[in-house]
């Protein structure tokens, strides 16, 4: 009866929350902030999980495993999709080297920073360098919701720099997600086991084949006259079947969707439509994924609280520098501040996808893992949009008035 | 034709090196995910390429699900495909919740004779004919032989009550894909519908009188009528109410989400499954509520109380593709190739029998309220395919019989078998026959 309970919440609140959450709501700006971000679900989650209710118990969410790994790859699929090289190239060299430049930096300050505090815990060698390349990972992507949230409200004169950050916070999760290639790789089966090289380089070769495989089915099956309907199985059975694939050995769902995604969308000639279809359910199964992350978090305060408060530090550095030499080394034709990397902080999306993907092969360590970026991604959504503000002189930024901007539409109608 | 082709091979050829090859070394066995997504694929992929043949997508989809199953090219096991049977449930809720979204008031009433006619008279025809050739052949039965006269009527009663049992499933995956419309497609669907509803309670009378007659049950008694009836209304209240859960969410909150729907027919039948369960345990009280009745009533609700009818039926049209796919695959990789082979001549006969019935009771009932020759002379192709129904009931005959329970299932899944591979076939020839087929080919 549990896991029946489950699907009813699961689905009752991540369709009505598609509805409401997510910028659909005009509050005051502190509100809006943390309440429809999408991380209220973490809490919800939390109150269903273990360390609240206990609605959603162990055997509740196992349950819901499919459903996440279904998720997981849909959400790579995704992000794969909207890679076509060819729109890519339109974009000026130094958004990619700009973008490049923070998230390398964040990647690398946090990796080494974790190593060392997370060293004298226990963990150690193979296991070590996974967990501090995940952590990296999951700290170089940045969401577009704090950015979003500002756009909404606010007429930014600097459109340019606004554009350049949102593109930034658009690609860098790529950059995640091949560091989070990397860290599944150090134990391809899955298990913790001696760490041996060759056997992590085929791995992510064949794994790599593995996200080719569906995306030509999927090429394949959409190079033929099809209804609507019918290119809905295509896609619904791409990404399970690729999900599965995956899966069952001990991959990723996440990347190897990664890969048909980016495959996909520079061979297949309905990427948009894929794109299209597929953006429709992208809000229900990220909350499903919050919800879960809340559900399945397992907090013991102490030392992890310390590492938190490092790795926020550091992630903002990170942020910080490697923004600030991406700019001073390629220079873009408009007023950039040296502090861009400061607008940079927003943190869920990607980072909850992939320490959702890590706790799927390795349950037994993630628990201080899904820690450090759930608070991770609390203080970030509260802080990032005063600090993507400040990055834009006061007399730059017109807050817009909904009911007189209203009523001055009506007035010219 | 020949990409598809090739994309089949492609699918194939990557599942086959990952279960028998097995590059990776892992021995896990093959998971519900991948099953359900290489399913989905291949068995999409068959039913196109069967399509030029004559053969209904549908019938493509159940060959796949076999060919690729546990008896021949074993791409998965048995446990795989048991796994994925809460995705029957899911199926069976969504085609019902679309059955009752087809049944419109105003159709009905114009074709209201001939529908009464045809449902009395091919259940009659059908529950009594299969009964009396089943009874006259029980002495060569082998697991019949040993019992009385009494007890051989009362197990053939069993298989004439299954034998009227249909499957909308089936008749609405056809329509669809044909694209049918015209009198004899409202016929043919309002009366395989009508059919879920009567035969749910026939059942119940049935069930109830063969406990009787082989002694091992309570009498017929005032009692029993009424729980059944009881049953029934609850059934058909809590549908009404769903129904207008359903036109509130799509009138007041905009959610046309096929998928909440689906989900709140999955959790009926699983509440109805443990609302009968505790009952019975804590209160005593035998209620068993038919999930299925619930969802078609609140999709008639639906389609007949509020204006979103259209709009209900179009979404649930816009996902239904991949349901079916699965649900028919699925269904084909369930059929069990052991029992086919030891039951398939009893099987046969019971087939042949049903269907001359189903023909006698059509063309009898068809000429009797007045309809047009080219209906009443093709409807018994309409109302050859069983599925999910008759296996639901055949799976209460188990639970009530346990003793001879199992070599009735034995029979009656070869018969239910092929009358799945037959009727959607037989169906399709009719919708192009009588000309109200638009799409696909003859």
């Amino acid at each position: 009866m549990k896991s029946l309970a489950a699907i009813v919440i699961f689905l009752v609140i991540s369709v009505l929350g598609s509805r409401l959450t997510f910028l659909n709501r005009r509050l005051s700006l502190g509100f809006r902030n943390i309440l429809f971000t999408g991380t209220e679900y973490i809490i919800i989650g939390v109150l269903l999980g273990s360390m609240g209710f206990n609605i959603l118990d162990t055997d509740a969410l196992k349950k819901m495993e499919p459903f996440l790994i279904i998720g997981l790859c849909w959400i790579g699929f995704l992000f794969g999709l909207q890679f076509k090289l060819r729109d890519l190239k339109k974009f000026p060299v130094y958004y990619f080297t700009i973008s490049a430049f923070q998230a390398v930096s964040t990647f690398l300050l946090v990796a080494v920073f974790m190593f060392f505090l997370l060293r004298p815990q226990g963990i150690r060698g193979a296991v070590l360098m996974m967990v501090v390349i995940t952590l990296g990972s999951s700290s170089c992507c940045t969401a577009q919701s704090a950015l979003a949230i500002v756009a909404q409200n606010y007429r930014l004169k600097n459109r340019r720099l606004l554009d350049l950050m949102r593109y930034i916070s658009g690609i860098d999760g790529f950059y995640a997600l091949v560091f989070f290639a990397v860290a599944m790789s150090i134990f391809p089966r899955g298990e913790i086991a001696e760490f041996n090289l060759y056997a992590s380089i085929r791995w992510l070769l064949i794994s790599v084949i593995m996200g080719i495989i569906p995306a030509l089915i999927f090429i394949a099956l959409s190079r033929t006259r099809f209804s609507r309907q019918e290119f809905f199985v295509f896609i619904v059975g791409t990404v399970i079947f690729c999900a599965g694939l995956a899966f069952q050995v001990h991959f990723s769902p996440l990347i190897s969707g990664l890969v048909c995604g980016v495959f996909t969308a520079n061979f297949c000639r309905h990427r948009l439509r894929a794109l299209s279809e597929i953006l429709h359910s992208e809000k229900s199964i990220y909350i499903i994924l919050l919800l879960l992350l809340g559900a399945g978090w397992n907090f013991k305060p102490g030392y992890i609280l310390v590492v938190t408060g490092i790795y926020i530090a550091v992630r903002i550095l990170g942020k910080f520098i490697g923004a600030y030499l991406g700019t001073k080394m390629f220079k873009p034709g408009f007023p950039v501040p040296a502090t861009i990397g400061l607008g940079l902080m927003s943190d869920g999306g990607h980072a909850i996808a992939i320490i959702m993907n890590f706790k799927l092969f390795f349950p037994d360590i993630a628990d201080p893992l899904i820690s450090i970026v759930i608070l991770s991604v609390f203080f970030n959504e509260l802080v990032s949009p005063w600090f993507i503000l400040s990055r834009f002189d006061k007399n730059e930024r017109v807050l817009i008035n909904i009911r007189r901007g209203l009523k001055e539409k009506r007035e010219q109608a | 034709m020949l990409r598809r082709f090739l994309t089949l091979l492609l699918i194939l050829s990557s599942m086959a090196l990952l279960v028998y090859a097995d590059p990776f070394g892992i021995p896990a066995a093959i998971s519900p995910t991948l099953v359900l997504g290489f399913m989905l694929l291949a068995a999409y992929c068959t039913g196109f390429l069967l399509e030029p043949l004559g053969l209904p997508r549908i019938t493509g989809y159940i060959f796949a699900g076999l060919l690729l199953g546990p008896y021949f090219l074993k791409f998965y096991s048995q446990d795989a495909v048991a796994d994925l049977s809460f995705l029957n449930s899911l199926a069976l809720a969504f085609i019902a919740f679309c059955a009752g979204g087809e049944l419109k008031l105003a159709n009905l009433r114009k074709k209201l004779k001939s529908i009464i006619f045809l449902i009395c008279g091919v259940t009659s025809a059908v529950f009594v004919g299969v009964t009396l050739i089943v009874f006259l052949l029980s002495g060569f039965i082998p697991f019949m032989s040993d019992y009385n006269g009494v007890m051989r009527f009362a197990i053939s009663a069993i298989f004439g009550i299954i034998a009227v049992a249909r499957s909308p499933s089936s008749a609405i995956a056809v329509i669809s894909e044909t694209k049918a419309k015209g009198e004899y497609t409202d016929i043919v669907l309002s009366v395989t519908i009508a059919m879920d509803v009567v035969i749910i309670i026939f059942f119940a009378f049935v069930m109830s009188a063969c406990e009787i007659l082989t002694a091992s049950g309570s009498a017929i008694s005032g009692g029993f009528i009424l729980n059944i009836l009881l049953e029934v209304t609850i059934a058909f209240v809590l549908g009404f109410l769903l129904g207008k859960v359903i036109i509130f969410l799509i009138e007041k909150i905009k959610i046309e989400f096929p998928v909440v729907i689906t989900a709140m027919g999955f959790l009926i039948i699983k509440f109805s499954h443990f609302l009968g369960e505790y009952l019975q345990a804590n209160l005593e009280i035998h209620i068993n509520l038919e999930p299925l009745l619930i969802c078609m009533a609140a999709g008639f609700t639906v389609q007949n109380f509020s204006r979103h009818g259209a709009t209900f039926l179009q979404r649930m049209d816009d996902v239904s593709y991949p349901i079916y796919i699965a649900f028919f695959a699925i269904t084909g990789a369930s059929i069990n190739i052991d029992v086919l082979k030891s039951a398939w001549f009893l099987g046969l006969v019971i087939v042949i029998s049903r269907i001359m019935m189903i023909f006698v009771g059509s063309y009898v009932s068809g000429r009797l309220s007045g309809d047009q020759p080219r209906i009443y002379k093709n409807t018994w192709l309409g109302f050859i395919t069983q599925a999910g129904v008759s296996l639901g009931l055949l799976a209460e005959v188990v639970r009530r019989f346990p003793e001879i329970g199992i070599p009735i299932q034995t029979i009656l899944i070869t018969a239910i078998t092929l009358n799945q591979v037959v009727g959607p076939i037989a169906f399709k020839v009719a919708l192009f026959k009588v000309g109200e087929a638009k799409n696909g080919k003859k």
